[in-house]
């Protein structure tokens, strides 16, 4: 048997990721057990160092949030792809692994001669992912692109956000996340096919097609075929009979959704069947959600009003009704549910200490997810990777270090 | 032409959205896989594709479940459920996203399953994972958005409102799915051995939230809408153009792209603010920025200005309608690299493609929907090897139903 269980232990991948879209890809493998080789600039590394949120709100590259998180499970080396050495470090790199995934700026992609034909040459069993904002193919595969860019690209911001106001890309680069999650996916599928072909190939993500196909292609159908725009409606949704809106309660917010009339009766009935509730005007749930939900929101608001999420969401529960409490972070943090279901990783880091991280997405029985070391410190891995794995020598990386390589 | 998961069959008793949308990530890469379904079940999404042969108006359905088998089987009847175990065994992999209850009433749970086919790789989706003191929490995917604490950074910058947030989780659970799914496989090729994957979208969405979760660590701080900011880039920000209701998408990532910018919006007096002169400045006087910027973009149009702020190198773009989606030159050339195989359909229909760009392998759109029961001849007859007289009886008896 193999000796740790891990589904993915028998692949390497190189990362040359900054941010968020590629390293969340990369750790997705690392989670399940790649030996995953990240690759960043010396001196000033993944972007994401600098990006926090930092204990006591003081800056430091290795004591960065996000770049904690998104880097647990993989060991770290540092390359400047800027010089010939570097890039040829790369490839020999890639010589010795399955996967490449990378977020290069187009601009570096292009000017530094990183394209997916000079990878496969060194390597043409490489799997080489690339998940930018736009893409590498098409008008658009020189631009730029953040998150707040490619969503907006995607539709996904024209319905977010009050109407009267701007609107509102997803919190949190969401964005990134979308593009990261297929980009895993689409690697996998990658290799399945090197199974059957002998060969890698490069699988080209870009986060704003993989938002507009997950989120916005049924309504993009529905303005081809009835002409119909859905657009932002600020705390609702209004092209949907009611409800689906999130409104305020006693101390916080509250979702209510459902498409089905028998889980708005049962609300109807915890609220004690009020008698406006009975008048035709509100049976019509077609007519309440497009015409007038406003008017529902605000029947219902002195019950939301009088009540706790906690209480609602418990009454909600026990009668059937999918409607849910807008948990905090710090709901969330002290959820029992999560608790039970061992969910944290409590993980100690050498600079940034003892921190909680979010756990397992999914529990795999026989392979799981496991959280095996920390995010590497800047260059960490250097002589590890470099004498160990590619055979340098000693004096090597020392003169590596003094002209700036590494 | 190759297809990365050919000679993988599946059975696909997914419902609505999340399950359909996995079901047709494999299907689409060349997996065999069949819908195993009801009409005595309530699956919203398929009740407006019964009749394939709309397409025009069916489109979405069509879409979501393209490229499979449909087999119809009342779970109600012992029967069926002795049929759906029989098909399981010709299967490699099992996806479903019932309530965790459902499966096991039925005597189709793992335990039951790999009973069958001991090497099968399973995938449960459901709202909160199949164990603990919330499993049986019923919920639309976008409401669990809610739980997972994700909609709670939903809002403007200093707002008291939350917005409602796109219904992303379905697909996006989906996706994680489909990667768990293939890591799982991928496992069963080197060891033989099979497995089950609980998917909770309260945790999968929860650990989307990364530096949320880490700063209550760090700092016990609760996390607030922050609206289009963000915490080292500035400019950073949705800002009105020419027209009604047009917006450009702008960010600024350093210091030379901020003079570059500065640049492309001609030296105005107010890029040389020293307010704005460098990042801490220019985060701590965000407001009066963005008035600025929104005071040159009023005077743009969205594309002009997107692609003029591209030519200097900063990084921007339009806020797209679904009708500049559908237009847009971009997203028109990526979408001619799709395979399309049903005669029924030409490029200048599908919108809903795959966003996996495989250079070699990419798969393809081989069949939209087949009808409900389309396949039940020939999965019962060929693969199970049941006479035609047996099934006619089946489905007077309303166990093929």
């Amino acid at each position: 048997m193999l000796k740790d269980r891990a589904a993915l232990s028998d692949i390497r991948v190189i990362e040359v990721g900054d941010f968020i879209s590629a390293p969340f890809a990369a750790k997705m493998m690392a989670d399940l057990g790649a030996d995953v080789i990240k690759v960043e600039r010396p001196q000033s590394g993944d972007s994401s160092r600098r990006h926090g949120p930092f204990p006591g709100d003081m800056p430091h590259r290795e004591k960065s949030g996000l770049f904690l998180y998104l880097n647990a499970n993989k060991r770290g080396i540092t390359l400047n792809l800027e010089t010939k050495t570097g890039r040829d470090t790369l490839f020999v790199l890639c010589r010795q692994a399955d996967v490449l995934i990378e977020n290069l700026q187009p601009h570096q992609a292009r000017d530094l001669g990183l394209s997916y034909e000079s990878f496969a040459e060194a390597n043409p069993r490489l799997i080489v992912t690339s998940v930018t904002a736009f893409g590498r193919s098409g008008p658009y595969k020189d631009y730029k692109g953040h998150a707040i860019n490619s969503t907006a690209l995607s539709g996904i911001a024209s319905r977010i956000g009050d109407p009267a106001r701007e609107p509102l890309t997803t919190p949190l680069s969401r964005g990134d996340y979308w593009g990261a999650i297929s980009a895993a996916a689409a690697t996998m599928a990658a290799l399945f096919a090197r199974r059957k072909t002998g060969e890698g190939q490069h699988v080209d993500i870009s986060s704003a097609e993989c938002m507009s196909t997950l989120v916005s292609s049924l309504n993009i159908m529905d303005f081809v075929d009835v002409g119909f725009v859905a657009a932002r409606s600020g705390p609702r949704l209004k092209m949907i009979s009611y409800p689906w809106t999130v409104l305020p309660c006693k101390d916080g917010f509250f979702t209510l959704i459902t498409i089905q009339e028998r889980h708005w009766q049962r609300f109807i009935d915890l609220m004690g069947n009020p008698e406006w509730a009975k008048e035709p005007r509100y049976q019509d749930r077609d007519a309440m959600g497009k015409l007038y939900p406003e008017e529902v929101d605000e029947r219902i608001r002195p019950f939301l009003m009088s009540k706790t999420k906690a209480e609602l969401w418990k009454l909600c529960r026990d009668n059937m009704i999918p409607f849910q409490a807008v948990q905090t972070m710090e709901n969330v943090a002290q959820s029992p549910h999560l608790k039970a279901r061992d969910y944290w990783v409590d993980m100690e880091h050498p600079d940034a200490g003892r921190l909680r991280y979010p756990g397992a997405p999914y529990k795999l029985s026989e392979s799981p997810w496991r959280s095996r070391k920390p995010a590497p410190r800047l260059g960490q891995h250097n002589t590890e990777v470099l004498c160990g794995l590619l055979g340098y020598s000693g004096v090597d990386l020392v003169d590596m270090r003094r002209t700036g390589i590494i | 032409m190759t297809l990365p998961l050919e000679g993988y069959r599946v059975a696909d008793l997914g419902q609505v959205w999340a399950g359909p949308v996995l079901g047709h990530y494999l299907a689409d890469m060349g997996a065999e896989v069949i819908r195993i379904e009801s009409s005595a079940g309530s699956d919203k999404m398929r009740e407006i594709a019964k009749d394939p042969s709309e397409i025009r108006k069916m489109l979405d359905a069509n879409f979501v479940f393209r490229n499979r088998l449909s087999v119809t089987l009342n779970f109600n009847k012992p029967r069926a459920v002795e049929m759906t175990k029989e098909i399981v065994r010709h299967c490699d992999i099992v996806i479903e996203n019932y309530s965790p209850r459902v499966l096991k009433k039925f005597g189709l749970d793992y335990q039951a399953l790999r009973k069958e086919r001991p090497d099968i790789v399973m995938l449960s989706m459901s709202a909160a994972g199949q164990s603990g003191p919330f499993r049986d929490l019923m919920g639309y995917g976008p409401s669990i958005n809610s739980v997972s604490g994700f909609d709670s950074h939903v809002g403007y910058f200093g707002d008291s409102r939350l917005m409602v947030n796109v219904w992303d989780a379905d697909p996006t659970m989906a996706t994680m799915g489909a990667f768990a799914l293939l890591s799982a496989l991928h496992y069963r090729e080197r060891t033989g051995a099979g497995q089950y994957i609980d998917l909770s979208f309260y945790e999968g969405l929860t650990s989307l939230l990364g530096e949320s979760v880490i700063d209550y660590s760090m700092n016990r701080r609760v996390a607030v809408p922050q609206g289009n900011r963000h915490p080292t880039m500035t400019p950073h920000g949705i800002y009105p153009c020419k027209g009604r209701d047009k917006w450009l998408s702008i960010a600024v990532s350093s210091q030379e792209e901020w003079r570059a910018f500065c640049t492309a919006v001609g030296e105005q007096e107010w890029t040389e603010d020293e307010r704005f002169a460098d990042v801490y400045g220019r985060l701590q006087h965000q407001e009066e920025l963005d008035e600025c910027i929104a005071g040159w973009t009023r005077t743009q149009t969205n594309y002009e200005a997107m692609h003029h702020l591209q030519a200097h190198g900063v990084a921007a773009a339009v806020v797209a309608t679904l009708e500049d989606v559908y237009l847009d030159p971009h997203d028109q050339f990526r979408r001619q690299s799709l395979v399309i195989q049903d005669k029924r359909l030409d490029k200048s229909d599908v919108i809903y493609g795959i966003p996996w760009h495989l250079g070699k392998t990419p798969g393809a759109i081989r069949s939209l929907a087949h009808g409900l029961g389309q396949d039940n001849k020939g999965i019962f007859c060929d693969m199970l090897g049941m006479a035609e007289g047996a099934v006619g009886r089946l489905i007077q008896e309303q166990v093929v139903y």
